[in-house]
């Protein structure tokens, strides 16, 4: 026998072999299949995620860059630093509080929520536009109200959860008045 | 390997001697045996009496420890286990009492196995033959798992008998079979034994199966006890 027919030989007994063997090693297989499956589509749904931010990261930050300050405010000295080295420059001051509707606080059937409280100034957004509902500039939503109290933008879920209504001025009032726990 | 006259079979004062943490077992203790072409043998003798061993001995498989041995001309004493293979591919037949198919292959493919390692271009021609002999045309695609115990053991006697070999070597053929598929089986044996004037040697532990065979060899505590 030639050395090409031995080996045509050899290859066709192992083929034979794997007859059973693939049986065997079904639910092997399905698990290797199942287990790329799960890893390809986490890569391709991080990836996804991670071009979406990269592509609107101007528009989700309000700016080109962030600087954060934890537990302190900035000097003048570094105010008067950032100032030289920014077109334009946005104030915004962050802080985690409990919010609840007035009058809410000890009733069962009104909700309360752990919020990000965000204080801006004028300036921002840097980048993009703020839409509300109802159609408001952010200026005027946040303005100062006719009984001396300001208003509060307030993220549609957060509503839902502390059982107001969106768009009534009493709700917008209530929230207002609610959130600087 | 040395080719001699047509004796089919010849054992000159062989031993098997296995070792064991128990010690030393003597399996054949100077066994001389003449067989010559195209006879029966039927050996019969109690369990452990050694007519397994002798089987082996003679189809290669086991390597004795003393004495001379030579299969259809060919001394076996200094064959390396490739000559040992070579040499039962072409001139041995083996039928076990388990069967021994390869169960992933079909019966086509098993009868045609001892053929394709020999390099038959024809291997599956011919394992069609001999399964058509035996009565399995219509199940050559079925895998051992698909057959009946007695549909196997026809399917390894078409695969013992398809090389066409000189000696055929039978190891309790019936042992796994019910009484009328072990008969059917038998009748089967015989007739290709007849058809391929094949010198046949089959270990039984049933009588009437030695009857049939033309001379038989009663063993005894590994040694040959009447031959007649």
């Amino acid at each position: 026998m030639t050395v090409r027919a031995q080996w045509s030989l050899a290859w066709k007994m192992a083929r034979r072999e794997l007859r059973a063997g693939l049986t065997g090693f079904r639910i092997f297989l399905a698990c290797l299949a199942v287990g790329v499956a799960a890893i390809a589509g986490v890569g391709t749904i991080s990836a996804s995620v991670t071009g979406g931010l990269n592509a609107d990261a101007k528009n989700l930050l309000g700016g080109d860059i962030d600087l954060r300050f934890h537990n302190h405010p900035n000097n003048e000295e570094q105010n008067r630093y950032l100032k030289a080295n920014s077109n334009t420059l946005s104030k915004v001051m962050e802080l985690r509080a409990m919010a609840a509707p007035v009058g809410g606080r000890n009733g069962a059937a009104r909700g309360r929520s752990l919020v990000e409280l965000k204080g801006v100034d004028e300036a921002y957004p840097l980048s993009g536009a703020m839409v509300l509902s109802p159609d408001l500039p952010l200026k005027s939503a946040l303005g100062k109200l006719d009984d001396g109290s300001f208003g509060a933008v307030v993220d549609s879920n957060l509503l839902k959860r502390l059982v107001l209504s969106s768009g009534s001025s009493d709700a917008y009032n209530q929230a207002a008045n609610g959130l600087p726990l | 390997m040395t080719e001699q006259s047509d004796t089919a079979i010849q054992l000159n004062n062989v031993e098997l001697t296995l070792t064991s943490n128990a010690g030393e077992v003597n399996i054949l203790r100077g066994i001389d045996l003449s067989i010559n072409s195209g006879e029966t043998v039927g050996v019969v003798g109690p369990s452990g009496s050694g007519k397994t061993s002798m089987l082996m001995v003679i189809a290669g498989l086991e390597k004795i420890s003393g004495g001379d041995i030579s299969i259809a001309g060919y001394g076996l004493n200094g064959m390396s286990e490739d000559e040992l293979a070579l040499f039962r591919q072409g001139h041995v037949g083996i039928v076990f009492q388990n069967f021994h198919l390869v169960p992933t292959m079909t019966a086509l493919e098993n009868a045609a196995m001892p053929l394709e390692f020999a390099g038959r271009v024809d291997a599956f021609e011919r394992a069609r033959v001999e399964l058509e002999a035996v009565g399995l045309s219509h199940r050559i695609d079925h895998y051992p798992g698909q057959l009946s115990g007695g549909e196997q053991q026809r399917v390894a006697l078409a695969r013992a008998f398809a090389p066409e070999p000189a000696i055929l070597l039978a190891d309790e053929p019936t042992g796994n079979l019910d009484g009328d598929t072990g008969l059917k089986v038998m009748d089967l044996l015989f007739s290709l034994k007849e058809r391929c004037n094949t010198t046949m040697m089959l270990v039984t532990h049933q009588p009437e199966l030695a009857e049939r065979c033309s001379r038989t060899i009663h063993m005894l505590d590994g040694k040959i006890s009447n031959d007649g």
